[in-house]
């Protein structure tokens, strides 16, 4: 599939989502009362082949993670993915070692949505600041299962492209490797060109109002 | 289907989650009648009323921040009970005690105007089944751990203290401790070296009015609040076990100090931890017992042959070290055939725990004293290092073995030869000296019985 963006795109988009995760790690933090370092992401754009051939080779089968919708200048969905056995570790570091060590029980559920809404809508809402769009995201839902079945579940539109965000979790006791996917409707895609060529022509124009 | 607003309102009014929607100057525009139930606010009288009015304590920032989010800029939110445990202030309807919930939060736009709907829903049962769920959990790691270290014959003192310090762990603000029987049934005592317990660790059995000794004379479980004397502790669990003969092993004692409103275990959870302790005694007992009968033997509670020859080991060992001698007596009972044959193998027997008990008392603590079988005995003499004093300190051996003994009106008496071999001057090794003591034995036989003879035949 070929990219639909250029490279100053891209790298507008890994800056802004450096951003988002930024400000999702210190919010992270807050509700840990520790630090949660959250590495510079790894951006890559896909197509569906192309991310299950990914998951194929960087997840196991077994996947746990968040999910949630976005529409706005740009609309499909969005989500954090772990390995299943391992989802659970950034709910225990959130809230503490005392919880059941085997399987994930209602209330953790619960708390690992609202961990991926802390940082799907801190990164989703970065790219709408920044670009001055707006984007509205529904509520997280927590889903387990086959990164097949992950993406059938996210690949809702025939026409989509995948912006596939690989990030490091770094939690006191723990490290922990995650992946945020997100699937774009293709048909949005052409109002997020638009989005990032102005804010480019902004970013440019201003740095020349500096110069001059 | 609904025709109207006002079915609407009734379906929305029937709803058992809390619906609040609010504009984004946070003011209430819809307070349902859940709402109503869990905070007694008429729906009315919520209505255009900032959310903030309606609560005494401040909200949570958490919450607010959330309302903002989505009002400004159309982002979901979810705030779930595990990380904000009393967002609201709300209490279960009709009753005194928090209502435990999670809240979500969704932008919604009426008339192109942003609001904000918050559902609160109650999940008070799930924390109640979950936390039943992670007690039951810990209880069993905990079992599992103590029985693991039961299973691999720790310690006993290491088994109990682990168990200790694991319970308190399983009953928050508690103090625990164990007393156990002395050995005449007179007193219960800690076996614990160190103990910071509120708790008494030694109590007479007699005590009147001590749960511990109330507990394991009427054996059966104590749980009392007031006891005079101990003010300090607010609740004052005991209960007792015995082990597989019926008789006291133990009272495990539970308490809370007085500041604890609320035992925080359940009497079964005494009963299993009691259960416990019960088997990690009685299985370090039956070690004990089985580590016994590998060394002793068991008529005359003397060292049996195989714990001899580790002992001759070991102290031949130490004389190579010490460059200091020892002497080996080889006794041979004379007459107690005769004894046997004549007032049966119980009175031989008794005869040989008498004479065990005579040895023990006479010879220096540091003395080995075995039992080969039949009537042969040994003793190492760790502080007989000459011919002259070995012969006299085996004369002395066959003057305590000689004198009568009186068994069911029978007078029993037999005599003894005794052979001798010095270390190193007789041999280095245990074999040499078994040998030599036992060749020194015969030669005193030979001579005429009720001897003493040295294998350097003089």
């Amino acid at each position: 599939m070929p990219n639909h963006f250029s490279r100053d795109e891209e790298e507008t988009i890994i800056e802004l989502m450096n951003i988002g995760v930024g400000r999702a790690a210190a919010a992270l933090s807050r509700l840990a009362h520790d630090e949660v370092l959250l590495s510079v992401p790894k951006v890559d754009f896909v197509s569906i082949d192309q991310a299950q051939a990914a998951f194929n080779q960087l997840l196991p089968k077994a996947l746990a993670g968040v999910v949630q919708s976005f529409e706005g200048f740009i609309n499909g969905r969005a989500a954090l993915v772990f390995p299943e056995e391992r989802s659970l570790e950034l709910v225990k570091a959130v809230v503490g070692d005392e919880l059941s060590a085997s399987e994930i029980s209602e209330l953790e559920q619960d708390t690992l949505a609202e961990l991926g809404n802390i940082l799907l809508n801190s990164c989703l809402a970065t790219l709408g600041n920044l670009l001055h769009r707006d984007i509205r995201t529904s509520l997280p839902e927590t889903y387990s299962g086959t990164y097949q079945r992950m993406l059938d579940a996210l690949h809702q539109q025939p026409h989509s492209m995948i912006m596939l965000v690989h990030i490091d979790f770094s939690l006191s006791s723990r490290a922990l490797q995650g992946y945020l996917v997100f699937i774009i409707d293709l048909q949005s895609a052409q109002t997020f060109h638009e989005a990032l060529g102005a804010y480019l022509e902004q970013l440019l124009s201003g740095s020349a109002e500096h110069k001059s | 289907m609904p025709r109207d607003a006002a079915d609407l309102f009734s379906l929305i009014n029937r709803i058992e989650v809390g619906l609040i929607l609010v504009d984004q100057h946070s003011n209430i525009r819809l307070w349902n009648e859940w709402m109503h139930k869990v905070t007694g606010v008429h729906p009315e009288q919520a209505k255009d009323t900032p959310l903030q009015a309606l609560f005494t304590e401040p909200l949570s920032e958490s919450l607010t921040s959330a309302i903002q989010m989505a009002c400004e800029q159309g982002l979901s939110r979810r705030l779930s009970h595990q990380l904000h445990p009393r967002l609201l202030p709300l209490n279960k309807p009709g009753q005194n005690y928090p209502l435990n919930h999670s809240v979500l939060i969704s932008p919604v736009q009426f008339d192109d105007q942003p609001y904000c709907l918050i559902q609160i829903q109650d999940v008070s049962n799930t924390v109640r089944r979950e936390q039943h769920l992670r007690e039951a959990e810990s209880l069993l790691r905990f079992e599992k751990q103590a029985l693991a270290m039961v299973a691999q014959n720790l310690p006993l003192s290491r088994v109990l203290n682990q168990i200790c310090h694991d319970f308190k762990k399983l009953v928050p603000n508690s103090c625990m401790n164990l007393l156990i029987p002395n050995t005449e049934f007179t007193q219960l005592c800690t076996p614990f070296e160190q103990t910071n317990s509120l708790l008494p660790t030694q109590v007479e059995l007699t005590a009147a009015d001590l749960p511990p000794a109330q507990a394991a004379r009427q054996r059966h479980s104590i749980m009392t609040t007031a006891v005079e004397g101990w003010s300090n502790l607010g609740h004052w669990w005991c209960q007792p076990f015995f082990d597989t003969d019926d008789q006291l092993a133990g009272v495990v004692q539970l308490a809370w100090p007085s500041e604890i409103k609320e035992p925080t275990a359940t009497p079964s959870l005494l009963e299993r931890i009691t259960q416990l302790m019960a088997l990690a005694l009685q299985s370090s007992h039956q070690i004990e017992q089985i580590r016994w009968l590998a060394q002793h033997d068991s008529l005359t509670g003397l060292y049996n042959r195989q714990r001899l020859n580790e002992l001759l080991l070991a102290q031949c060992r130490q004389a190579e070290h010490r460059q200091q001698g020892f002497a080996l007596f080889f006794i041979d009972l004379d007459g107690f055939k005769a004894v046997n044959d004549r007032f049966g193998h119980n009175a031989g027997d008794a005869l040989l725990i008498e004479l065990a008990q005579r040895l023990q008392a006479q010879l220096p603590k540091d003395n080995v004293i075995a039992r080969l079988g039949g009537d042969e005995l040994v003793v190492i003499a760790t502080h007989v290092t000459h011919d002259d004093e070995a012969f006299a300190a085996g004369n002395q051996l066959i003057c305590s073995i000689s004198q009568p003994f009186s068994y069911h009106g029978e007078q029993l008496q037999v005599g003894a030869s005794v052979g001798f071999s010095i270390y190193p001057d007789q041999g280095t090794t245990p074999r040499a000296l078994l040998t030599r003591a036992d060749n020194a034995m015969y030669l005193a036989k030979t001579r005429g019985k009720g001897q003493v003879a040295s294998c350097e035949a003089r």
